[in-house]
């Protein structure tokens, strides 16, 4: 049998032992090359399966490259040295779960170090492909490789965005012995898993500030969490120390009445709903009402009340009354959605960092940021993760969901140490929305004990 | 022939109008509407898909979704979101005119630069009452020379969202957007199938050919001359569930589709099976372009080597047996015709193959082979009729032998 690698796949010919055969299982013909293909990161079972078939000699010349150790690392802190022992005692495959700010790319880079191997590092935007290729140029003095951001460079340590992964990885798949994903917890979503499918590098690491459940994507792709720290464990060591303060936002009675109106004529729907078919979820409930016109006009009052709660009155002042007490500091603003993000920026003439500003206007405005210029940034999820900015010490939370893990990454924002800061973590709640206040108070108080 | 399928194109703003009002009225509206769907049409569409794709009965929530549009006129995208989720239909099938409706509407792009030149000027430290913010928007108006409530208007009309509503080309029609979101209905069926049949009728070629030069890989079949061709489409990609590149790529053959006078698509993945049959509301096929520029080079440069050849690009598939063989060039010489393939990835055993199979249609031909397309270590075959070559093919030597019976 010779097994050889192409566009992403095993092609697997020149089978001529019944006992070869006996290890297709899982293999699509491809009538064009008279060949049998199997997807590239089942080499490693492949050839556990082929020894235990006593299949003698294959022909098999796909062997990543070993670095030369030729680094230059800075020491490492007590908890990074034992999550990069905890990945390798888990058979070099799983996540690493770190809180922002605490070193997980220097993390990486000593895995790189410790393992020795051609290593694929994927990150989900252009900055941060330009701060990993950065750090690790630092690190080994050989250059580094980039696809993404118009650079098409490959080398032994290769950055690429997952775009440019998608894309590339059916030719370099081979290449590399290790995979390394940053924000990981996007695998399976913006992340396409098939990148992963398509590496027949063994050794997998994933980096994240907030895991997902286990037995996701995630896990299929890159292994489970081993080992994990919350932000309870390092404040005060590796992050910044943080006031969490949440400020009332009282509905006016217009407002009030508004909400009650639409959020009646939701709730009625949705009993409806919940008596026909106990235990449904949300998303058989949207199904079910995306039916019918009443339905539909449900779901239209639960997106209306959703609306008043955004950004009413109170939440106004509150906000205007935290920028005149934090006048010249550096504040990040985070808003349930654009809509809003926009609200505020056309109000207060703040920049708006949102999806839909280009690449060019982004990095302008977060350099303008920094030099103070322009300290007060408003955003709904870009500056959620992945963005450094060192110099935030306020976060203004005006909306958001009761998800867990971006109100983890949005704390995490300020939360980047210097001597003798305190950030401070505002958050803005009406009446209604205090309930998910408290559940994603609930939810960082559990990610800090999940170690 | 007669296409079974309907296309339609653009139609001027002043059949858009009388084809809503028709529409509405319940009326004949063909005669304003440029490609007419008869009563033929409109009754299979009603029982032959069972991809529910858009047809005549959607007409009129379509032109209530374009009446918001024309109502919040200039206004943001966003204030018609919630209302366009109330149309009396799926979601599915909601967005996919919604995202018609954008795509055929088109953007702000060439406000882009002064938005961007506004916000420049008026973003900064955060303004917390209106006479700082006044003075704010006067400074920026007096340095771009233009009105400060047209600072106020510019200042976000760039965004998704936040652009405000326009109709360029006039009030799209009702068929127009149904065509345009049932490509992007199948597109997304299409996405999540593993494995893809396509059977068409009255087709040129064009479709395979767009698959052959996409890089998928496609068995072409066709049991006898009058039957359908059959496009069973897989790859290596295919293995792969729901792959993005492999999903859009499979999805740039859904305009092609109204090439075919008839086609009936298969699509499976392991827990369904869906099929979308002719008549279906389509745009007018585009021209395909794809994997066409070396063949069109190569058949001047041979024209120019000698005038007295007639070179046609891209000819109709060849059978050979129960399968087809797509040539790139079919040239008329003096009498005589040969075809040129340009292979794509081979390895020995698919050119001793595709060499088998031209001989069984009876054909001679040139396959022209890019070395490093080769897959594997094996060697080529020495045979008069395989040139070889590194990334660029001279004509002079496809002329320099003749092509073996």
């Amino acid at each position: 049998m010779r097994i050889r690698f192409d566009r992403g796949t095993l092609v697997l010919d020149q089978i001529t032992e019944a006992s070869e055969r006996a290890v297709l299982d899982g293999a699509v013909w491809d009538p064009e090359l008279a060949a049998w293909r199997l997807p590239a990161s089942r080499l490693s079972e492949l050839r556990v399966r082929l020894a235990d078939a006593n299949v003698r000699n294959p022909s098999d010349t796909i062997a990543p490259a070993r670095l030369e150790p030729a680094w230059t690392i800075p020491e490492l802190r007590w908890y990074q040295r034992a999550a990069i022992d905890a990945w390798r005692g888990a058979g070099e495959r799983g996540v690493i779960a770190l809180p922002t700010g605490t070193g997980k790319t220097l993390t990486a880079i000593g895995a790189i170090a410790a393992l020795g191997v051609a290593t694929l590092i994927l990150v989900p935007t252009r900055v941060l492909l330009d701060q990993w290729a950065r750090a690790l140029g630092e690190a080994w003095r050989f250059p580094i490789g980039r696809l993404g951001d118009g650079d098409h460079a490959v080398a032994p340590i290769t950055v690429a965005t997952y775009a440019s992964a998608i894309a590339w990885a059916p030719r370099i798949g081979d290449a590399f012995g290790l995979v390394i994903v940053d924000e990981a917890h996007h695998v399976g979503a913006w992340c396409p898993h098939e990148v992963f499918d398509m590496m027949v590098a063994p050794a997998r690491l994933g980096l994240t500030a907030t895991p997902p459940e286990p037995n996701g994507p995630l896990a299929r792709a890159i292994g489970p969490v081993v080992y994990a720290l919350g932000i309870a464990d390092l404040v005060g060591d590796a992050l910044a120390e943080f006031d969490l303060e949440t400020v009332p936002a009282p509905l006016d009675s217009k407002e009030r009445e508004d909400y009650r109106t639409r959020r009646g004529q939701f709730n009625a729907a949705y009993s409806r709903f919940s008596r026909m078919q106990p235990g449904g979820s949300w998303r058989e409930f949207v199904q079910h009402a995306s039916a019918s016109r009443t339905g539909r006009a449900a779901l239209a009052a639960w997106r209306a009340s959703r609306a008043v709660l955004a950004f009413p009155h109170a939440k106004r002042a509150s906000l205007a009354a935290l920028l005149a007490r934090h006048a010249g500091e550096r504040v990040l603003i985070f808003t349930s959605d654009n809509a809003t993000a926009y609200a505020i920026a056309r109000e207060l003439l703040v920049s708006p960092v949102t999806c839909d500003i280009g690449r060019r206007e982004r990095a302008e405005m977060l350099r303008r940021f920094r030099s103070g210029e322009a300290p007060v940034l408003v955003s709904a999820q870009v500056l959620d993760e992945g963005l450094d900015v060192p110099e935030a010490d306020i976060a203004i939370v005006v909306g958001g969901t009761a998800s867990t893990r971006r109100h983890v990454q949005r704390v995490g924002r300020v939360l980047r140490p210097r001597v003798g800061k305190r950030a401070r973590v505002y958050e803005l709640a009406t009446q209604a929305e205090i309930e998910t206040v408290v559940q994603r108070r609930r939810g960082l108080a559990h990610a800090e004990v999940v170690s | 022939m007669t296409r079974r399928h309907v296309v339609v194109a653009p139609a001027p703003r002043a059949a858009h109008v009388a084809s809503r009002h028709a529409a509405k009225a319940g009326g004949d509206h063909r005669a304003a509407n440029g490609p007419q769907l008869d009563e033929t049409d409109v009754r299979r569409a009603a029982t032959a898909s069972q991809l529910a794709v858009l047809d005549e009965t959607d007409l009129d929530w379509i032109a209530e979704a374009i009446d918001l549009l024309e109502h919040h006129l200039g206004k943001p995208w966003r204030v018609v979101a919630d209302a366009f989720a109330e149309l009396p239909s799926s979601r599915r099938r909601i967005t996919a005119v919604r995202g018609a409706l954008a795509r055929l509407l088109g953007g702000a792009g060439k406000l882009t630069p002064m938005a961007r030149r506004v916000r420049e000027a008026v973003l900064g430290a955060p303004v917390l009452d209106a006479e700082a913010r006044a003075a704010r928007i006067a400074a920026a108006s007096a340095a771009l020379g233009v009105e400060a409530a047209d600072v106020e208007t510019l200042l976000f009309i760039d965004l998704r969202g936040e652009r405000p509503i326009a109709f360029p080309r006039g009030r799209p029609s009702e068929l127009e957007v149904i065509a345009a979101a049932n490509v992007l209905l199948i597109q997304r069926a299409l996405r999540r199938a593993h494995r893809v049949r396509l059977a068409l009728h009255g087709d040129d070629g064009t479709l395979l050919r767009a698959a052959l030069a996409r890089g998928l890989l496609v068995t072409a079949s066709r049991a006898t001359e009058e039957a359908p061709i059959v496009l069973d489409i897989v790859g290596p990609l295919a293995l792969f569930q729901r792959t993005a590149i492999y999903g859009r790529t499979l999805g740039q053959l859904v305009p092609l589709l109204a090439h075919a006078a008839d086609f009936e698509l298969v699509l499976e993945a392991p827990e369904w099976r869906t099929r979308i049959a002719a008549p279906v509301v389509l745009p007018r096929a585009p021209l395909d372009r794809a994997g066409t520029y070396q063949p069109r080079k190569l058949a001047r440069g041979l024209e120019q080597l000698d005038p007295e050849l007639r070179v046609i690009v891209a000819p109709a598939p060849l059978q050979a047996g129960a399968t087809l063989l797509s040539p790139d060039l079919a040239i008329d010489d003096r009498g005589e015709r040969w075809y040129v393939e340009l292979v794509g990835f081979w390895t020995a055993d698919s050119l001793a193959d595709k060499l088998a199979r031209y001989a069984a249609a009876n054909v001679r031909v040139k396959l022209c082979i890019d070395d490093a397309r080769g897959c594997g270590d094996a060697e080529v075959i020495r045979d008069p009729r395989i040139v070889a070559y590194q990334r660029n093919l001279d004509p002079a030597r496809l002329l320099a032998k003749s092509p073996e019976p």
